[in-house]
């Protein structure tokens, strides 16, 4: 992951062009993959890690050190911005069923490449293994949530829990799969 | 306020309601504990976006964000000879559908079916060059296959060269045949070079950025041939007239860094400035926008000395008026053929060719945005014009500029070019 964020922020405001290199080199591929998880569109997902850092190097002072890591940051806006496009192309096409919706929460691996697949990053390769670990409804929860941006009363209706245990799982979860990557780690 | 901890990540998620957004992020500004707990929570969601299965990414597409940092936001670009107030016109503002005419005014059968061959056409590739299909991710077999099965790519410049200008139409107003400006636009702005990425990708010597290229191309046709032509497709048509805006950034991802051609030569387009935020309303606004934004660099792309040229947009630089330059090296005789072209139709000598039809489209587009009631009256505006600057030929067409009470509205994003 980026252990440089701060130092390669800090470059990028200094006009320093080889920073957005270096940051693209390493995080390019994550930010792609996320968005392309969320729209599975690659021109859309070209456009938002484009979208995101070409914001970071025209206005960099949008982001502070204080706002936390770089790159959590940066996979945040990602999301965001990703999520904000698949739910208007859902309002566009009408189509906001929530069976579809659980239907492409599924990766499209016919999309992937099977090289990149390989084990390039064992922190990348901890995280599948630690959210594949957890127990189903809690994968299907987050996913929902993280992954198609469904509010926590939309998550209850489709899965027809309480709203509560919605957001306890989400809560549960993310705990869950921080304490698993620290014990592989 | 909830728990720190759940309200930070409803925060990161982007679902915490409006009154509870302002209240945490005061609260962050304040309170340790309260960043910390955002801090985690961006930490912690940021794990799961890691846990998304890798994708192969374009091999151009760092070059392309590299560019970002290339790019010339100084306003080096504006013309000096641009108005300096505002144009006389203080009505509703102009938001596209102004050049739509019926299929049935060709009246020429052939040239007819000649747009309803292509629309057809363009509709049933859509799949096949989108950003799901195969082709995308670099397997362009059933691409190939889709196109091998197609009648070939019509010959649309000779076919537009048949078509005359009709010079009464100024003249006339309304009552002009605004269907030739139709069907120039069609043939003439992004299809020429749509038909060059296509045979491209035919012959098996296209890849990714090709495929992307046709996409952009592609969507910007259909959309086109939409607005010109209102009976053409009347269900997606109604979808285009909505209120949506379209934002800077959807021009500045189909042209980053992108081959262009029109006639003889391929040029790449480079990006200079950008102002952030929407440029139209509705579809089919941008596409009228689009279709004069490929015009001029129509011209450029094919008369630039270095084979580039850069595309700038600028607001505020004329009061409630955007601004898109468009800049190339050219050597003084390409010039002057170009500034021709910018004289009132009457200046011009001899035929009119596909060049100035070009600058007639721009024309006949920006007079009715501005309610122009003829092309010398938008000529003397300045609001579109051509000028020297250095050894490079500048081209500029202004657009009524979207004031912040009409800033409502979903925006626009890429999409399928058929949705």
């Amino acid at each position: 992951m980026l252990e440089n964020g701060e130092q390669i922020w800090t470059r990028i405001v200094h006009g320093e062009s080889a920073a957005l290199g270096e940051l693209y080199d390493v995080l390019g591929g994550i930010l792609y993959s996320l968005s392309f998880r969320i729209l599975n569109d690659r021109w859309e997902s070209e456009e938002v890690v484009q979208d995101v850092l070409s914001s970071l190097w025209r206005k960099p002072d949008a982001y502070s050190p204080k706002k936390g890591k770089l790159h959590s940051w940066l996979l945040t806006l990602v999301r965001n911005r990703s999520i904000d496009r698949y739910r208007s192309r859902s309002r566009r096409k009408d189509i906001v069923e929530i069976d579809e919706v659980i239907l492409h929460t599924k990766p499209d691996l016919g999309a992937t490449n099977a090289g990149d697949e390989a084990e390039r990053s064992d922190e990348r390769t901890a995280l599948k293994k630690a959210f594949k670990s957890l127990p189903d409804d809690q994968q299907t929860i987050l996913e929902l949530s993280y992954f198609k941006g469904l509010s926590h009363s939309e998550i209850a209706d489709a899965t027809g829990l309480s709203l509560g245990t919605v957001k306890s799982r989400i809560r549960l979860g993310v705990e869950k799969l921080r304490r698993i990557l620290s014990d592989l780690r | 306020m909830k728990d720190l901890h759940q309200t930070a990540l409803d925060y990161c998620l982007g679902i915490l309601p409006g009154h509870e957004v302002v209240e945490f992020e005061a609260l962050i500004a304040k309170d340790p504990d309260a960043t910390v707990a955002y801090t985690n929570a961006l930490d912690d969601l940021g794990l799961i976006g890691q846990s998304s299965p890798e994708v192969n990414l374009a091999s151009d597409l760092r070059q392309r964000i590299l560019n970002i940092a290339e790019c010339d936001n100084s306003s080096s670009t504006i013309p000096s000879a641009l108005p300096r107030t505002s144009p006389p016109f203080h009505g509703l503002r102009y938001s596209g559908g102004g050049a739509s005419v019926d299929l049935l005014d060709i009246r020429d059968t052939i040239k007819r079916s000649a747009v309803e061959n292509i629309y057809e056409t363009m509709i049933g590739l859509t799949p096949f060059v989108s950003g799901s299909s195969a082709a995308s991710s670099g397997d362009l077999r059933e691409l190939q296959e889709h196109l091998s099965s197609i009648p070939s790519s019509p010959e649309n410049i000779p076919l537009a060269s048949q078509i005359p200008l009709q010079n009464d139409y100024w003249a006339n107003g309304k009552n002009g045949d605004l269907s030739s400006f139709s069907l120039k636009r069609v043939l003439l702005t992004s299809l020429p070079s749509l038909n060059f990425f296509i045979s491209k990708l035919s012959s098996g010597e296209g890849g990714i950025c090709d495929v992307r290229r046709v996409f952009y191309l592609c969507r910007d046709q259909l959309k086109i041939m939409r607005s010109c032509f209102g009976d053409l497709d009347k269900p997606r048509l109604s979808k285009d007239e909505e209120i949506r805006h379209h934002g800077t950034s959807l021009l500045r991802s189909k042209w980053w860094g992108a081959n262009h051609t029109f006639v003889n030569q391929i040029s790449k387009a480079s990006l200079g400035h950008f102002f952030d935020g929407p440029i139209t309303e509705r579809c089919v606004e941008y596409a009228e926008y689009d279709s004069n934004v490929y015009s001029l660099a129509n011209l450029l792309a094919t008369l630039s000395s270095d084979k580039n040229f850069q595309i700038n947009l600028y607001k505020d630089k004329i009061p409630d008026v955007s601004l898109a330059v468009i800049t190339a090296p050219t050597i003084d005789s390409e010039h002057v053929r170009i500034s021709q072209l910018f004289c009132a139709p009457e200046e011009i000598s001899g035929e009119i060719n596909q060049f100035s039809a070009l600058v007639q489209l721009v024309l006949e587009s920006v007079g009715r945005a501005f309610r122009f009631s003829n092309v010398a009256d938008v000529l003397d505006s300045g609001l579109v014009g051509c000028e020297r600057v250095d050894q490079s030929t500048s081209l500029w067409f202004s657009w009524p500029v979207i004031l912040p009470l009409n800033q409502e509205g979903a925006l626009a994003e890429t999409s399928n070019p058929d949705s």
